[in-house]
């Protein structure tokens, strides 16, 4: 995946950031139990993300002790307790990272391709552990999602959307996997608008590459001008209009998430919706990280909001 | 495909007659069918576009292709598309670029309108650090702006008129 969904540590309480960090080191003690040591190497905060709000939307919130874990064998860490919803994140990630590789070995050149081949057999294996716990109906499904984005990707239609929508449905269908009723249309909705989100902020993020290369990029050919090497400043606003309308239907989504019963768990899902990915896009888009850190000023400017309001 | 994403506010009505006098059979077809704003219709119409769009596609194609974009809730092509008929439009000096051109703003103002809407109410916004304050700017807009609440929306203190997020303080 991609690591765009992350939190914004300043503005996390403490309690909300151990939570995150056992739900995080949980996943990956998931990951080494489910499918296999090596598969906690493709851990990503992108799945850590799709854990809290499975986790948010199924209700089961897991225990949580210390534990020591290979890359910190010092010092007890806080760690999740392995549930249904962390393996189904452990499960899912593998069939993905297998799918992923599988897209690479047959679209990519060079160094990519080699690195592929390399780590092909692994994945492989984690793939399997998870068709032999049940997971083949949804490896399938992703399988054919994958093919119709590649399908489309290949055709290169003038379009950022519609393959972000496929990308999109392609998340709803990790997330929903399992659930029914309410939950089921909340997470389709949830996954639908992140993965729509990640796939246009992606292909901002790869513009400038792609085009050098000659490679794929949507935008590109969404807005068909070859002598654009670099996305111009109208064009990221527009992309910022866009990843905020995703990040408008998410909020719509969220409103509707009962949380009440885990605040540290509204708290990091809030914190990443209204903190992490629109940080993370103005990074992407304009570079100015360290506009962002600057949570003073960040605190300042909402006070001043509110001063206003009141004033008029 | 998904042909529902469906985000909230982007309604784009428009009116079922051309301003355009070149306007093709398939672009007034479309016009009508965008006219009746449905869901349905919107599919029928971006496919009464997509079949008329073999070579060069006039400002009026790129326009109604770009609503039907927006009322899909593909914002990003939209917005590409709505710009793209606003550039054609401004080439031939065609004096329907106005539309087009209030199209295209809209799509922006949707956003603003929003998060203006959550700063009043206290809820917590995406702009609070993430992004250039933009809404803030067209609420000083009325009280002489750079006043001291706005100082170019990133906290630079670079003032609000320098560019690009603050149309609204002109």
């Amino acid at each position: 995946m991609y690591g765009y969904l992350r939190i914004h540590a300043p503005e996390l309480k403490v309690r909300e950031q151990e939570y995150y960090r056992a739900v995080y080191c949980g996943l990956c003690r998931t990951m080494g139990k489910c499918t296999g040591q090596c598969s906690r190497m493709t851990l990503s905060y992108d799945f850590t993300y799709f854990a809290l709000v499975r986790m948010a939307l199924t209700g089961n919130h897991p225990a949580v002790k210390a534990r020591r874990c290979p890359v910190h064998p010092l010092r007890k860490r806080p760690m999740a307790e392995p549930t249904d919803d962390l393996a189904l994140c452990a499960y899912m990630s593998a069939i993905l990272a297998h799918h992923k590789v599988r897209d690479d070995l047959r679209d990519e050149q060079g160094m990519k391709r080699t690195a592929a081949t390399a780590v092909a057999p692994f994945v492989g294996s984690f793939r399997r552990r998870a068709l032999k716990r049940g997971y083949r109906e949804a490896d399938s499904a992703v399988a054919e999602a994958m093919q119709a984005l590649c399908e489309l990707e290949a055709a290169r239609p003038p379009s950022v959307d519609e393959p972000a929508t496929l990308f999109g449905e392609l998340m709803a269908l990790l997330l929903a996997h399992g659930l029914t009723g309410n939950e089921a249309k909340l997470a389709r909705k949830i996954g639908l608008h992140v993965g729509r989100w990640v796939y246009i902020l992606d292909a901002a993020d790869d513009f400038s590459e792609d085009v050098k290369k000659g490679r794929y990029n949507p935008l590109a050919c969404l807005y068909a001008d070859p002598a654009m090497t670099e996305l111009p400043d109208r064009k990221k606003q527009e992309l910022r209009t866009a990843l905020l309308a995703e990040l408008m239907e998410l909020e719509c989504a969220f409103d509707l998430l009962d949380t009440s019963d885990n605040p540290d768990m509204d708290g990091i899902l809030r914190n990443i919706l209204y903190l992490g990915m629109p940080r993370e896009a103005e990074r992407v888009l304009f570079g100015n990280r360290e506009c962002m850190n600057d949570t003073e000023n960040g605190t300042e400017r909402h006070s001043r909001r509110h001063r206003k309001g009141r004033r008029s | 495909m998904n042909q529902a994403i469906c985000i909230h506010g982007f309604t784009a009505a428009i009116s079922p007659q051309p301003n355009s006098p070149s306007a093709t059979h398939a672009e007034r077809e479309a016009r009508c069918l965008l006219s009746l704003n449905t869901p349905a219709d919107t599919a029928r119409a971006k496919q009464v576009l997509r079949g008329a769009g073999n070579g060069q596609m006039s400002a009026e194609w790129h326009f109604l292709m770009g609503v039907c974009d927006l009322r899909q809730g593909y914002i990003a092509d939209a917005q590409a598309r709505l710009d793209h008929a606003c550039i054609l439009c401004e080439a031939d000096g065609d004096e329907t670029e106005r539309e087009y051109r209030t199209m295209y703003e809209s799509v922006r103002d949707v956003v603003r309108r929003k998060e203006r809407r959550d700063g009043e109410n206290g809820k917590k916004s995406f702009f609070d650090i993430g992004f250039c304050d933009c809404s803030y700017c067209i609420e000083c807009s009325d009280s002489g702006c750079c006043d001291g609440f706005c100082d170019g929306g990133c906290g630079d203190g670079g003032g609000c008129c320098d560019g690009n997020c603050c149309d609204g303080c002109n």
